[in-house]
């Protein structure tokens, strides 16, 4: 499989403005679905993002994470937040040339799936392994949760958004 | 690579995972009993114990506490507790905290996470340091 080379050019004034409207919208959402645990709309926004712009997409997702970060006590997910969801940009990097609705909505359900998991690894450091995989273990039925809305969430919603956002970009 | 061959192999991994995602939820789940039962909570405070017998529908000793009103709410709530039946555990005024036994063995989760049966015991101790 060939490895997608990330852009290093910076982004254009349209792209600017798609990244800084998606970081925003990502904040949004993520407040507003907060009383749905384990539903959220960022992990397809960053799938969408990803899709069209690349590794650029990572502008959204720091702008997201430094967010998050004034808005909440600092604490373990902060240390996970910083490479989770780009670690999400990398695997659609990996994959995008041959992926479309069906790909992602099946990537999006791995990645809800195995979200827990990710992001115990600093519980690993912090508390031992049997913290950590205690954390792992407890936080499996949201992941259930969360892998099922990330799939339905973007098998609902990529083609429409995909072709929206190729539009503007054009 | 052909996206049939992706979605195969994303399609073999999705189901393993999930497999084992619902297998593992359900045998650690195992120990959830659930209807009424009858449980005590043994409260040892600076020497003195205090046992208080609880009949409950609940799952989990934090929220058998809770009903039995010997926790607050916002503590229930966030699962980190300073207060039992009354009395406070400061630990920035003297590193004091409540530990919790389950046969005499120190429990290895939060009161919110510790499942319950009938005729369990539980001490939750005063402790310094």
């Amino acid at each position: 499989m060939k490895l997608n080379t990330p852009s290093v050019k910076l982004p254009t004034l349209r792209e600017t403005i798609m990244l800084a409207l998606f970081a925003a919208i990502m904040c949004v959402s993520k407040e507003v679905l907060a009383a749905l645990p384990n539903i959220e709309l960022v992990s397809f926004f960053i799938i969408l993002l990803a899709h069209n712009l690349g590794a650029k997409a990572l502008w959204s997702v720091y702008i997201f994470v430094a967010v998050q970060g004034a808005l909440y006590p600092f604490g373990e997910w902060f240390i996970s937040y910083l490479y989770v969801w780009a670690l999400l940009v990398v695997v659609v990097l990996l994959v995008r040339r041959y992926a479309g609705t069906v790909v992602y909505t099946m990537l999006s359900t791995i990645f809800g799936l195995t979200f827990g998991t990710v992001c115990s690894i600093p519980s690993f450091f912090i508390g031992g392994f049997g913290y950590g995989v205690s954390w792992i273990i407890k936080g499996l039925p949201f992941d259930i949760v969360h892998s099922i809305s990330n799939g339905i969430v973007c098998l609902l919603l990529f083609t429409p958004l995909d072709k929206t956002l190729k539009r503007f970009l054009k | 690579m052909q996206p049939k061959k992706l979605i195969v192999i994303l399609s073999a991994i999705l189901v393993v995972l999930l497999a084992a995602a619902i297998i593992i939820t359900n045998v650690f789940s195992a120990d959830i009993q659930k209807g009424n039962k009858t449980i005590t909570v043994t409260v040892v405070y600076e020497g003195e114990a205090k046992d208080h017998k609880i009949n409950t529908n609940a799952e989990f000793l934090g929220q058998a506490m809770f009903e039995a009103n010997l926790i607050e709410e916002d503590e229930y709530k966030s699962g980190y507790y300073t207060i039992i039946d009354g009395k406070k555990a400061d630990w920035d005024k003297n590193e004091a905290w409540w530990c919790v036994f389950v046969d005499g063995q120190m429990a290895d989760c939060g009161m919110n996470d510790l499942p319950i049966k009938d005729g369990d015991s539980f001490e939750i101790k005063y402790t310094l340091g």
